[in-house]
């Protein structure tokens, strides 16, 4: 990542772009933007002005990107593998990993959040209890549903190393249509949730008591929804290209990377099942 | 020049060379572990009436956070193949941990 500037084959010094600082600028935006979200109760006019920082510093920072992008500003990439520290270890699988750290820390500020809710608030249900407002057995079977998937991704990455290719798009296939019916399964569930249970994520009059339990049912089961979503987008992807002959034994970085957020989501909902479902407080 | 070490670097390509992957053993264990998470109140129940062992709520939390954490290990070392990948690499995802450990320390405090 860092530059120090490298020689060109014929030996003369070349100058390089080693990066972009706009992407840097764009974190910077978020990180104002979402500081002013979290005081807007407590220092509304610090907030305000956070907010602001953070929507003229993305401005900025986007602006700039498309500016650069438009200029055609090339960044060297200094070749598909690193060097120190991560010696011979794929750039882009590297990036997926690095990724992946800032999602354990984003569901780690979720769960945290939804554990801090579990120990302080009014009333917590407990899933022993029949008036407990989740259906066990149906997100039992769910989660069976996403395991198998994980099972069908890393058969599709292994089928495409050993050049299956028929194999292989079965695979891709199933772990899409897997996915999917997780997808599904957990809208109507949310539906039955909602309109038979009254488990809404606020407080509401049929069973104002729920409201805490809601809010974090919701935060956390919704934001795991929203990357299984995301892995879908990938697996569709995935499958198109490999209907059109992409991958094979030369070439299945872009499997192996899209199933290690398969999994990472995967495990996520590992620690999400049974801290929503079948523990108490 | 980096490109010396493609395949040993590569945990996903050592295990497809190899004779047996654990793939579907990996699934099964899985699978058995989620149903005795599924059913940890019934067995706990089993367990009193027929042997007069108690096993408390909290305890059969804690349970369900271990097991919970085996199959997230099971996972991550052999679907997502860290087991087989260098060391360097293998330490980037347990560097969160500390902070996530931190912080659960922190909640239960308060």
């Amino acid at each position: 990542m860092e530059g120090h500037a490298h020689e060109r084959p014929g030996g003369e010094p070349h100058e390089e772009h080693q990066g972009s600082i706009w992407p840097l600028v764009i974190a910077l935006a978020a990180g104002f933007g979402f500081a002013g979200l979290a005081f807007l109760r407590s220092y509304p006019i610090v907030a305000i002005g956070l907010v602001l920082a953070g929507v003229a510093l993305l401005v900025v920072g986007v602006g700039g990107w498309v500016r650069q992008d438009l200029r055609g500003v090339s960044f060297e990439v200094r070749g598909r593998f690193e060097e120190r520290p991560f010696v011979g270890i794929s750039s882009r699988k590297l990036g997926m990993w690095i990724f992946i750290v800032s999602e354990i820390f984003f569901f780690t500020g979720l769960i945290a959040g939804g554990l801090a809710l579990r120990a302080h608030g009014e009333y917590w249900p407990d899933p022993a209890s029949p008036d407990f407002p989740l259906n066990i057995p149906l997100t039992a079977v769910n989660t069976f549903i996403l395991i198998a998937s994980s099972l069908t991704m890393v058969e599709a990455l292994h089928a495409a190393q050993r050049g299956k290719l028929t194999q292989m798009r079965a695979f891709l296939a199933a772990t899409l249509l897997l996915g999917s019916l997780f997808v599904s399964i957990q809208v109507v569930e949310y539906s039955k949730l909602f309109f038979e249970e009254h488990l809404t994520p606020w407080p509401n009059l049929l069973r104002p008591e729920l409201g805490t339990f809601g809010t974090a049912f919701y935060t956390q089961t919704g934001f795991h929804g929203a990357h299984v979503t995301g892995g879908l987008l990938g697996l569709s992807y995935l499958n198109v290209m490999a209907w059109r002959g992409r991958y094979g034994k030369d070439n299945h970085e872009a499997i192996e990377l899209v199933g290690l957020y398969w999994h990472f989501v995967d495990i996520v909902w590992i620690f999400l099942f049974p801290l929503m479902y079948l523990i108490g407080r | 020049m980096a490109a010396v070490t493609r395949t040993a670097s590569n945990g996903a390509e050592r295990l497809a060379h190899g004779l047996k992957r654990p793939y579907v053993a990996i699934f099964a264990v899985l699978a058995v572990v989620t149903l005795f998470e599924i059913n940890i109140g019934a067995i706990a129940q089993f367990l009193q009436d027929a042997w007069g062992v108690v096993v408390t709520r909290y305890e059969q939390y804690a349970l369900l956070l271990g097991t919970a954490a085996a199959k997230a290990g099971l996972v991550a070392m052999y679907y997502m193949h860290l087991r087989y990948e260098p060391r360097i690499l293998q330490l980037v995802p347990l560097a969160p941990l500390v902070f996530v450990i931190l912080l659960a320390v922190i909640v239960m405090l308060r």
